[in-house]
């Protein structure tokens, strides 16, 4: 799994490293299941503060993501999110609502938005798709 | 700031050199476990402080506690704790460098063979070799061996990776997250010195920036990156003399200006927004930029 | 580590440090032995001194020499512990040392008590008061040169004192001035041991370079116009690496001046011949411009960027040379040719002619040079240039044997004295003689030794298929010039028959 970190992009390191985590496992790069990178390793392989990296995976532990079995590592959760549908539906609307401001100044209107998430909604499903055809020719 | 034990503690370091404060009322804080840097232009005090944290030279007046220790004092048990690599590294010229390793073990009560050989390899110094035929980044490797095997709670970096290759210094950085930090969390800090933040923008939890002798910003690295953003703004005509209170106006040049906000992005926004304004953008900084801007805001260069 | 495993890599490098300088010392005493000089000046005792010095002020000087003080005193080790090993070191060194000193000085004939002390007072001197002003001056050769400084100083003094408030007359001027002085060099020792001591335990790490003396500078004002003048700036840096012998020169002047002062108390002088201090003073200050002007700068790195400055390495050699003769002959020969002019005494008629002093300083600079530029600091360099000269005298005494035998193998013994130099030739003063081929010597040999010199003082390595070739030719030389010599003696032999 390759990580770009910015240092330019204005957000928290770990945060990055915890988006560029979650977009994996949602485009199908990181397969249920799959261990991620041993902390040491990808700090050294960033030159980024190990505290960082720890960091980041503990987030992705609250959040759900990714689940850690002593002894064995971090491992992307296989059977879905810990969360009720409740708590999930209310995180993502704080996302949501982040994107409505946004659109709001860059005045993109209701119906642009909405036609906008489907697209991109459409292709995330296609790079899962496209994804999951690769591990199957694979293992073909 | 965090909650865990502080390791060093300066309370207005005073250093007086000839006629000059070189450090004029320093204080700082660096907590357990953190990686600490202290930035700042050359002639800043930096090096003067780190001397003064190792009783390398006597402050003229403040305080300095090191895991609670007074390191004119206890210095014996405060140095066992700590390793330190000089900014001018150098060695015995007719020792080799297994002879050098076994001499600065000699002050150690634990020394850690198996890291020191894996980092031997790593770094492909031959034992055998004279210090005086190694190269600048060479003898910077060793010194950072000899600092690392004795496994210290605290390892002082002065100026590492100054007048070394690239390659070098990714190694060097690479070294010290994975052979230092690998141990117990809490008890691994770091504290760098240096004017070369780029390179080690991601080692760093928190900093402060000192220029002439005071610490002119202290701040965690990820809270700057988000508080402090680069607003970019073309007018169609000139807009003459802005009033931004709270920014900083790096350049006005014309028709173009370019701020730098720290958490009041979205005033200032609007304030230039009012102008209308034909382009109007934010920007993040990285740390190198925030250094630069907030001391010499008319060098910060777009 | 259990605290005896500990000391053992820290103490042999404490031993390492200073073996050259010891073994320098040593090989210098056993070759001043072996081959006795009966003459005004005992070199192995200048060597025992100046050895002394220098180990003692190396013990902490050569920290400031390596660089390596920050890392020393930032080991989790108590300082008092670093400066009592060093204190150890040095003593046994410095013991051994003195011990065969005294052996070698005094023939094997039982000293008595006050020559055992007196002795033991360079020992004394590096253990205690080198250390203080190697720690006050941050390098090696300023606290070896400064220690003799200031127990010469102390001497002149307690001369003065005891001459002017004691009156004591000419007899017993000689062991009452030497007592006193050896009381008054070992309450300062004492002293200086004891600051010495709390000067390292409060040693600071400065970011300041080592210098070899921090004059004050003379004010000047800020200087607007930088104009174009290399060579004057190179003279200026010249004259500045040679501080110490400015200082020396000082020191030699005020010694001077004090005997001049009590000369009209004492009509002659004391236990030290006055012609021995002049032929130490000048071979001491030869010595040590030569080994300032080549290994010192390149102790302070400034090499590199000073031969990458747009002027030919070949003009800033000339100039570091003249620089350095210059001084050498103003200061190592005029100035004592002035002082005794001013001041004549008939204990300094056994000195040579100002004539051939002049040829022997210039000698005398050239070989030093040529030696310090094979050495990398400037304290080897002065311990190097002792056991290097004996050997040359050495070696020319074989030569001119040897030059004997054969000739008096081939033509009768009467030649081969004439020859060699041992009989004087009719008409012809022997010193003469002597003279005439170090003349000739002196001027194919200085051209030699100074190219020789900057060859190596260019380049950074010092192989010894470079040194090699070099000694050779200095040796060949010196042996065509006293052949040369021989030949030109038996020629007149043979003509005035």
């Amino acid at each position: 799994m390759l990580v770009q970190l910015s240092f330019k992009s204005g957000k928290a390191v770990y945060l990055q490293l915890v988006d560029q985590v979650k977009l994996a496992a949602a485009t199908g790069t990181l397969r249920a299941g799959e261990a991620l990178p041993a902390i040491r390793p990808l700090a050294e392989e960033l030159r980024v503060n190990r505290n960082t990296v720890a960091k980041a995976y503990a987030e992705l532990e609250r959040q759900g993501v990714i689940e850690t079995i002593v002894g064995k590592g971090c491992f992307v959760r296989t059977n879905g999110s810990p969360f009720t549908r409740d708590v999930r539906r209310k995180l993502l609307a704080e996302s949501i609502d982040l994107a409505v401001v946004h659109a709001h100044h860059f005045q993109v209107d209701k119906d642009e938005f909405l036609r906008l998430g489907e697209e991109r909604f459409d292709a995330l499903e296609q790079r899962r798709a496209r994804a999951l055809r690769g591990v199957n020719n694979h293992e073909q | 700031m965090s909650n865990d034990p502080s390791v060093i503690e300066i309370h207005d370091l005073v250093y007086r050199y000839g006629r000059t404060d070189a450090v004029d009322g320093l204080s700082l804080r660096v907590a357990a476990g953190h990686c600490y840097g202290l930035f700042g232009p050359n002639g800043a005090g930096k090096t003067t402080t780190i001397r003064c944290l190792l009783n390398l030279a006597r402050p003229t007046s403040g305080e300095i506690r090191i895991f609670g220790l007074d390191p004119i004092r206890d210095e014996v048990a405060m140095k066992s704790r700590v390793a330190y690599v000089p900014d001018q590294v150098a060695f015995y010229p007719w020792m080799t460098v297994d002879d050098t390793l076994g001499y600065f073990a000699s002050f150690r009560r634990r020394w850690n063979k198996a890291t020191e050989t894996s980092l031997l390899n790593r770094f492909r110094l031959d034992p055998r070799q004279k210090t005086s035929h190694l190269s600048k980044g060479q003898r910077t490797q060793l010194a950072l061996v000899c600092a690392i095997c004795p496994e210290p709670e605290l390892l002082v970096l002065d100026e590492p990776t100054s007048g070394l290759d690239p390659i070098v210094r990714r190694e060097f950085i690479r070294t010290v997250i994975g052979a230092y930090q690998d141990g117990d969390p809490g008890r691994r800090t770091v504290l760098v010195s240096t004017h070369l933040i780029s390179e080690f923008e991601g080692l760093i939890d928190e900093f402060t920036i000192v220029d002439r002798g005071r610490n002119v910003l202290t701040l965690d690295a990820d809270a700057a990156r988000e508080r402090y953003q680069k607003v970019h703004a073309r007018f169609a005509t000139d807009p003459g003399r802005l009033d931004l209170a709270g920014a900083t106006i790096l350049r006005q040049h014309g028709c173009e200006i370019e701020v730098m906000v720290n958490a009041n992005s979205a005033r200032v926004m609007e304030q230039l927004r009012s102008r209308s304004p034909e382009t109007l953008t934010l920007e993040a900084l990285p740390l190198e930029e925030i250094f630069v801007s907030t001391l010499r805001p008319e060098e910060a260069v777009a | 580590m259990t605290p005896a495993l500990a000391v053992s890599p820290a103490l042999s490098k404490e031993i390492r440090a200073l073996l050259p300088l010891w073994g320098g010392s040593i090989a210098a005493l056993v070759a001043a032995s072996v081959w006795r000089q009966d003459g005004p000046l005992d070199v192995g005792l200048y060597a025992y001194v100046v050895g002394s010095l220098a180990i003692g002020a190396h013990s902490i000087g050569q920290e400031y020499a390596h660089g390596t003080l920050p890392m020393l005193l930032s080991q989790p080790t108590d300082r008092r512990r670093v400066y009592v090993l060093k204190f150890l070191v040095s003593a046994g060194m410095l013991l051994t040392l003195a011990a065969l000193a005294g052996a070698a000085v005094s023939g094997g004939s039982r000293p008595e008590r006050w020559q055992v002390a007196l002795f033991v007072l360079p020992a004394f001197l590096g253990l205690c008061l080198a250390p203080l002003v190697t720690m006050v001056c941050r390098s090696s050769l300023a606290g070896t040169i400064l220690s003799g400084g200031v127990a010469g100083l102390t001497w002149a003094m307690t001369a003065a004192v005891a001459w002017f408030w004691f009156g004591v007359d000419a007899g017993a001027g000689d062991g009452v001035i030497l007592g006193r002085w050896a009381l008054a060099m070992i309450v300062l020792c004492l002293l200086g041991g004891l600051l010495g001591w709390r000067r390292f335990a409060r040693l600071e790490a400065t970011v300041a370079a080592s210098r070899a003396l921090h004059l004050p500078r003379w004010q000047r004002g800020v200087t607007t116009a930088r104009r174009y003048a290399p060579l004057g700036a190179l003279a200026a840096k010249e004259v500045h690496l040679q501080q110490l012998t400015l200082v020396v020169a000082g020191l030699y002047l005020v010694g001077w001046a004090i005997l001049l002062l009590a000369r009209s108390y004492i009509p002659t002088l004391s236990a030290i011949p006055p012609g021995a201090l002049v032929l130490l003073y000048c071979v001491g200050l030869v010595i040590m411009i030569g080994a300032l002007a080549s290994a010192e700068e390149r102790q302070h790195g400034t090499l590199a960027c000073q031969l990458l400055q747009p002027a030919p390495a070949w003009t800033q050699w000339m100039v570091k040379v003249g620089v350095t003769f210059g001084l050498a002959l103003v200061l190592g020969a005029g100035l004592p040719i002035l002082l005794i002019r001013l001041a004549p005494h008939e204990a300094l008629r056994g000195l040579p002619r100002p004539g051939d002093f002049v040829v022997l300083i210039l000698l005398l600079t050239a070989g030093s040079i040529y030696i310090s530029s094979l050495c990398c600091s400037g304290v080897r360099a002065m311990v190097a240039a002792l056991p290097v000269g004996i050997g040359v005298l050495f070696y020319i005494q074989v030569v001119r044997a040897a030059l004997g035998w054969t000739t008096s193998k081939l033509a009768g013994p009467w030649m081969g004295h004439i020859v060699s130099g041992t009989v004087a030739p009719f008409s012809i003063d022997p010193g003469d003689a002597a003279l005439v081929a170090t003349r000739v010597l002196a001027f194919t040999l200085v051209p030699l030794l100074v190219w020789f010199a900057f060859v190596n003082h260019r380049s950074s390595e010092r192989t010894v298929r470079r040194v090699v070739p070099q000694v050779a030719s200095i040796a060949a030389l010196i042996t065509m010039g006293i052949l040369l010599t021989g030949g030109v003696l038996a020629l007149h032999e043979l003509s005035s028959r």
